[in-house]
């Protein structure tokens, strides 16, 4: 113990003697180390710890359909489910819903979630205040509150419970308020009770989640459902093939489990780069101080007390920058999530440093020690004594060989991150030149959700839209006004079948969008008329049914044929006022995000032949204007506000934003690569000039000497850059071998380039030899400002 | 004057380049009993020093025989010499080779800390040596606060300080005054006094007068013993 006090004693005095070096030394780890802990804290906290409920690997997904991101169970399955699955203690089906919360003051909308009452039992969690609701609670009359709401609606008001509120428009009783960080389905406010009750002509999916009884795996449950799911569709063979069983924390964990682990592959990167400069610095500081080691060692110091003594100082270095990094950890994690798109990331309200974080961040550092320290600290500990305690005798240039490999490996490494961020950034590049099929410029929207009427009819609906379009209409420098139930970009999408009437049987099987517009809607939204007209004010419920479809819907069912004043039908029996007739051809526009692969082919109807009222219920209104319209959103909240004060707006942005929103996981993960390359090539430059400079200190004497014999400055210049070109061009090659293997992992990650795009790679290698080559400059300057006669007295 | 304390035989020590050797030290044979004061003498890059490093066991790439008191050097480990060099040598530098990062006490205390010695016992003994010294009042000094015969006086208590039975001594004047250089001698002379055998390397030859023996070496060979 003594003796360990001692080398710490002298290890803080010999860096406290070298400022500069234990300053950039304790920056590069600083770095390395606190960006690892703040992407494991993400990672720990969303991948790592199981989910915040009791037994939480008892929780399981269950489905038997699957649409394009999702996975779900319809309602008749349910009820037969839950009837007769012996694999689960209990089983609960979950609709998130966007609703409005009135009754508190301002209109609000909240997420909510009716769910069975199975739901809680399922997720065994009790309630911080009340009760949660059973199987004997009146579906339409109760709810129970997240704590969120509680706090930032109610001032965390104790008598809550009772108090009535209205949930689109109907009162309810608060029964119960969850605990802290209840918020299951992801940041839902309200749960309502939801009573499965299948409807002949009617379907409802849901999400459905089961606790596995004691004994039974998932691959029993899975088993189970597929037998249940054939059971009751025998006349499908393949009735099983959608249904499944997976574990909760899977199911929503799904891609970003890869994305997280590439970010933390990242940081990994720099620590590596980080380590080498460290290394490198106390190689370079290694050569000072061998005549210390040998006088330490011809006192009695053995080999093991030396190298025990040189590690404690890289020990006290590395969790000096432990600590530092730790500071940068709890300054970087808000920041991140911050940035990080909303829902990109699960359980990211949980994401929080704790004594496992700080663990870690000890235990990397104390491994870091060992990346970093071992190799200087055994070069070092090989003190040939007579060398270095004759008189005289400082001539040392051992190590150059490691030192050159370590910054070889730095560029190695520099280059394959620097590569993945390019290929992130080109990727986000073109994705962002996608042409969505409409302009987004200048155009505003607003989206409400109406509360269910059952009384309400469809032409009331209607008017209510076209009342409020005739408002927004007069505001200043609007130039047109639509709606559109289904807004491209939005989050609800409306997909099904269509028919023509050429064949009896379906032909033209396949999915389109089915929204419903008001005449200026297209014009408003910047969609290209093709053929035909756009809907007018004679398309009214009483005249015959008009549909406009995009170009794909056109060729898909027609081909080359003029699809104009051909037929169409959205119902699966249609009678004959169901058929519609083709007026107009518009472009096709994306319609979940710029990835797209293929449009979502649209068959749009004039909101004033929809018939059915539940999709009058959730509209988006576009507004188009004149040049800014960062002022107008105020105006058009205001006005609206004229008309309904107590319908809560759903969102108001701009459509570009909208596009934006869904362009922000590519974008973060570009600015996150983006960042984590600079550091590295930052780090790397360092990396060079460290060596280079170096290597001209050792070369002053054989540099003064060529001098004198003749050599010019050039010749000396060209040969420290030769010196380090071939070293760099070394860890280029090496990195771009690596970079062939390792972008594969991005690929699921990219739009439209391929992991091993040359162009990517062509240009990321001439970038960093280019800054490696500006690192060397200063010292191969130097080089040639070595004056022979004093180089020659050097000794 | 007792038995050997230290022997050489058929000691020669060799560079190789290619098919060419290049001798340093060549047949040394050499007695030194407990308790003698040696001078070794010769022209530059004679092997004195090489010959003094060999017996301090800083060099390990020799051949011959060399026995300290009955220990047969030459058939040992690495780990087996330390040990005995711990027990036995305490080696003065000509430059001093004070650590610079250390103070006097530290320097002194540096030693005693490699041979695993307790703190309270470390503490009583450089006090003594201080004392003995008479620099107690530098002991929180670092080097570069001290001149060059200070230094060196340094030097030597941290290589008597753990008391050991010979002192090998390269140059020890070298870099001083000759004012200093005689203090030093005169330190050596009372040591030696004291029972501690002392090999010494000089090209002085008053430092060589405090001796009672000389040996000479020329181009690596011994050509002559004088008393």
């Amino acid at each position: 113990m003594n003796a360990l006090a001692q080398d710490v004693r002298f290890a803080l005095r010999t860096l406290w003697k070298t400022p500069a070096f234990t300053a950039i030394a304790l920056l590069a780890l600083a770095l390395g180390i606190g960006a690892n802990s703040a992407i494991f804290t993400v990672v720990n906290s969303v991948l790592l710890r199981p989910l915040p409920f009791p037994d939480s690997k008892q929780i399981c997904e269950i489905h038997t359909a699957r649409f394009p991101g999702l996975t779900v169970m319809d309602d008749r399955t349910f009820v037969e489910f839950e009837k007769s699955s012996s694999s689960f203690e209990h089983v609960t089906a979950i609709q998130p819903l966007q609703s409005n919360l009135t009754g508190i003051g301002e209109p609000i909308p909240v997420r909510a979630a009716t769910v069975t009452p199975g739901f809680w039992p399922v997720l065994k969690t009790s309630p911080a205040l009340g009760r949660t609701f059973g199987a004997g609670d009146n579906p339409e009359g109760v709810m129970v509150i997240s704590d969120q709401l509680w706090r930032s609606h109610f001032n965390a008001d104790r008598s809550i419970l009772g108090k009535v509120v209205n949930l689109d428009a109907k009162p309810r009783i608060i029964i119960g308020v969850m605990p802290a960080g209840f918020a299951f389905p992801a940041a839902t406010d309200s749960w309502t009770p939801l009573r499965v009750d299948p409807q002949p002509g009617q379907g409802w999916f849901y999400t459905v989640i089961g606790r596995l009884k004691a004994g039974i795996s998932v691959g029993q449950a899975r088993a189970e459902t597929k037998t249940i799911a054939q059971r009751l569709d025998a006349k499908n063979k393949h009735a099983a093939d959608d249904a499944g069983v997976i574990s909760l924390q899977e199911s929503l964990l799904g891609q970003i489990r890869l994305s997280l682990y590439v970010l933390l592959g990242a940081v990994g990167f720099i620590l590596l780069i980080a380590c080498a400069n460290v290394a490198n610095l106390l190689l370079a500081r290694g050569a000072s101080r061998r005549q210390e080691v040998a006088v330490r060692a011809s006192l009695g110091a053995s080999r093991m007390r030396l190298v025990r003594q040189l590690h404690t100082e890289s020990t006290l270095l590395s969790l000096c920058g432990g600590v530092l990094g730790l500071l940068l950890c709890l300054w970087a994690v808000p920041v991140l999530i911050r940035l990080t798109p909303d829902g990109m990331i699960p359980r990211l309200a949980e994401v929080r440093i704790d004594s496992q974080i700080l663990a870690f961040t000890f235990g990397l550092s104390v491994a870091t020690s060992l990346l970093f320290g071992a190799a200087p600290a055994i070069q070092l500990s090989k003190a040939r004594l007579a060398d270095f305690l004759r008189q005289g005798d400082r001539r040392y240039s051992g190590a150059q060989g490691l030192r050159n490999v370590l910054v070889v490996g730095e560029i190695a490494l520099s280059l394959v991150l620097l590569i993945g961020a390019g290929l992130m950034i080109k990727s986000f590049a073109l994705l962002r030149s996608v042409n969505p099929g409409f302009n987004s410029e200048s155009a505003l929207t607003m989206t409400v959700n109406l509360p269910f009427n059952p009384e309400a009819k469809t032409e009331q609906l209607v008017q209510y839209h076209e009342q409020v379009l005739d408002k927004f209409a007069t505001l200043p420098g609007v130039t047109s006004v639509g709606a559109i139930d289904w807004l491209p970009f939005d989050r609800y999408l409306a997909r099904g079948d269509f028919y023509t009437e050429a064949v009896s049987r379906p032909a033209a099987h396949f999915d389109v969008s089915k929204p419903g517009v008001t005449p200026d809607y297209f014009r408003a939204i910047g969609i290209r008329l093709l053929r035909g007209r756009l809907f007018n004010e004679f398309d009214s419920p009483n005249s015959s049914g008009a549909a406009i479809v995009s170009e794909s819907v056109a060729r898909q069912a027609w081909g080359d044929d003029d699809p104009i004043g051909k037929r169409l039908t959205l119902e699966d029996h249609p009678k004959p006022s169901d058929w519609l007739t083709v007026v107009g051809v518009v472009d096709d526009v994306k319609q979940r995000n710029l990835a797209e692969k293929t449009p979502v082919p649209a068959v749009y109807q004039p909101i004033t032949q929809v018939t059915r009222v539940n999709f009058l219920l959730h509209m988006a209104y576009v507004v188009r204007a004149n040049g800014n319209t960062s002022a107008l959103a105020r105006l058009i909240r205001a006005r609206f506000h004229e008309i309904d004060p107590n319908q809560p707006i759903q969102s108001l942005s701009a459509m570009d934003d909208l596009i934006s929103a869904t362009t922000a996981e590519p974008r973060f993960y570009s600015r996150m690569l983006g960042s984590f390359s600079a550091i590295a090539l930052l780090l790397a430059s360092l990396g060079i000039y460290g060596v280079m400079a170096y290597a001209v200190v050792q070369r002053t004497r054989e540099i003064g000497i060529r001098v004198a014999l003749g050599a010019q400055r050039a010749d000396i210049f060209r040969s420290v850059m030769v010196k380090s070109a071939l070293l760099v061009l070394a860890g280029v090659g090496i990195g771009l071998a690596g970079a062939f293997g390792v972008t594969r992992v991005l690929q699921n990650l990219l739009f439209d380039v391929k992991p091993t795009d040359a162009a990517t790679f062509a240009a990321v290698s001439v970038l960093l030899i280019l800054v490696a080559l500006i690192a060397t400059y200063v010292p191969a300057r130097r080089a040639t400002s070595v004056d022979p006669m004093v180089a020659l007295r050097y000794e | 004057m007792s038995s050997p304390i230290l022997t050489l035989r058929n000691v020669e020590k060799y560079f190789e380049h290619g098919p060419t050797k290049t001798f340093v030290l060549r047949r040394i044979n050499v007695e030194i009993k407990e308790g003698e004061f040696v001078s070794i003498m010769g022209p530059s890059g004679a092997g004195k020093s090489t010959m003094l490093h060999l017996l301090g066991m800083h060099d390990s790439s020799w051949t011959g025989e060399y026995y300290l008191v009955e220990h047969a050097i030459h058939k040992l480990n690495k780990k087996d010499r330390m040990e005995l060099y711990k027990k036995y040598f305490g080696f003065v530098f000509q430059s001093y080779h004070l650590l610079d990062s250390l103070t006097v006490y530290e320097n002194l205390d540096i030693p005693l800390s490699y041979r695993n010695i307790k703190k309270s016992e470390r503490d009583s003994i450089v006090c003594d040596v201080l004392d003995r010294f008479q620099i107690v009042g530098k002991k929180d000094l670092y080097p570069n606060q001290l001149s060059g015969g200070q230094q060196q006086l340094v030097a030597i208590a941290r290589a008597i300080v753990a008391t050991p039975k010979i002192i090998l001594a390269d140059e020890p004047t070298g870099n001083l005054h000759s004012s200093q250089g005689k203090e030093i001698m005169e330190l050596f002379k009372k040591l030696n006094d004291g029972g501690t055998t002392i090999v010494q390397v000089t090209h002085n030859e008053k430092n060589a007068e405090y001796g009672n023996r000389i040996i000479n070496i020329n181009d690596g060979w011994i050509t002559d013993t004088s008393s």
